[in-house]
């Protein structure tokens, strides 16, 4: 279960991290396309949160490990 | 964790998904885009009405059981800015508002802005809802050019100052119509379209 929920928050992390990246340019391309309908700020906020956990909870176990 | 591989197909799948659903939101298939502005949360269409001065704070009013936000206009003209993911042929614009009988109130897009050429037609009174009258205007925009994506409306009302007076403005709506997509070749017509209306417009030039 530990393992299953340190993959989970990794992968969590990278996939809504690329996810604000592309969703960001298609922004940049197309005005209006996301932020009309989908405010890219929360995206973003998740991005941090789950970041900040990732780091919590995969790099610590990689420390103690060296 | 032999499961977890369709986890981790569904976690990339979902925002691809969500971006097929965006774009397939903004393509607007049916030729009929409805945008509102209430007053009391910005929307990502239509701006806050401009200058700030002509136009006093946003209030928000509790009323009985009814909650809602409105906006006076105590100078003319004031300014507002829809912003639009394609072209469109018609717009019908309702507006919720209370003034008096003798104050004028017309409201417009531009033709072109450059020209200051205003569209500026009255408003329909057509009901009055809870004290609020309700009007309707229509108006043919194929020819109004738009700046950076962008239809400027002119909300005025002559005299408007000199008069005393002030229009208090509670809600407004625009529904944008254009002919919708029958077939494959309107379809690609669209898209052609919806390229230009974006940063990628460079292809076609």
């Amino acid at each position: 279960m530990k393992e299953f929920l340190k993959k989970l928050t990794n992968d969590l992390f990278y996939i809504s991290l690329l996810t604000w990246l592309i969703y960001f340019v298609v922004e940049l391309l197309k005005e209006g396309l996301v932020s009309n309908y989908f405010d890219l700020n929360l995206l973003l906020i998740f991005v941090v949160i789950l970041g900040a956990v990732n780091i919590f909870v995969n790099c610590r176990q990689n420390d103690r490990r060296e | 964790m032999k499961f977890y591989k369709y986890i981790r197909l569904v976690l990339i799948l979902a925002p691809i998904i969500f971006l097929g659903i965006l774009l397939y939101k903004d393509l607007i298939l049916s030729g009929r885009l409805f945008v509102a502005y209430d007053f009391c949360h910005s929307s990502p269409f239509i701006s806050e009405f401009s200058p700030h001065g002509r136009v006093l704070d946003i209030e928000w009013v509790k009323n009985n059981n009814e909650k809602y936000c409105q906006q006076k206009m105590v100078i003319d003209p004031v300014y507002f800015d829809v912003r639009l993911p394609q072209r469109f042929n018609e717009a019908r614009l309702t507006v919720w508002y209370q003034k008096n009988p003798e104050t004028k109130l017309k409201i417009g897009p531009a033709v072109n802005l450059s020209a200051w050429q205003w569209q500026l037609k009255d408003i329909n009174y057509i009901r009055t809802e809870n004290n609020w009258q309700v009007g309707v205007v229509d108006y043919n925009i194929q020819s109004s050019k738009l700046d950076n994506n962008r239809l400027r409306f002119l909300v005025s009302s002559p005299g408007l100052d000199t008069s005393g007076q002030s229009i208090i403005f509670k809600k407004i709506t625009i529904e944008f119509i254009k002919t919708p997509i029958a077939s494959w070749s309107d379809f690609v017509g669209r898209l052609k379209e919806f390229i230009l209306f974006s940063r990628l417009k460079i292809i076609f030039q």
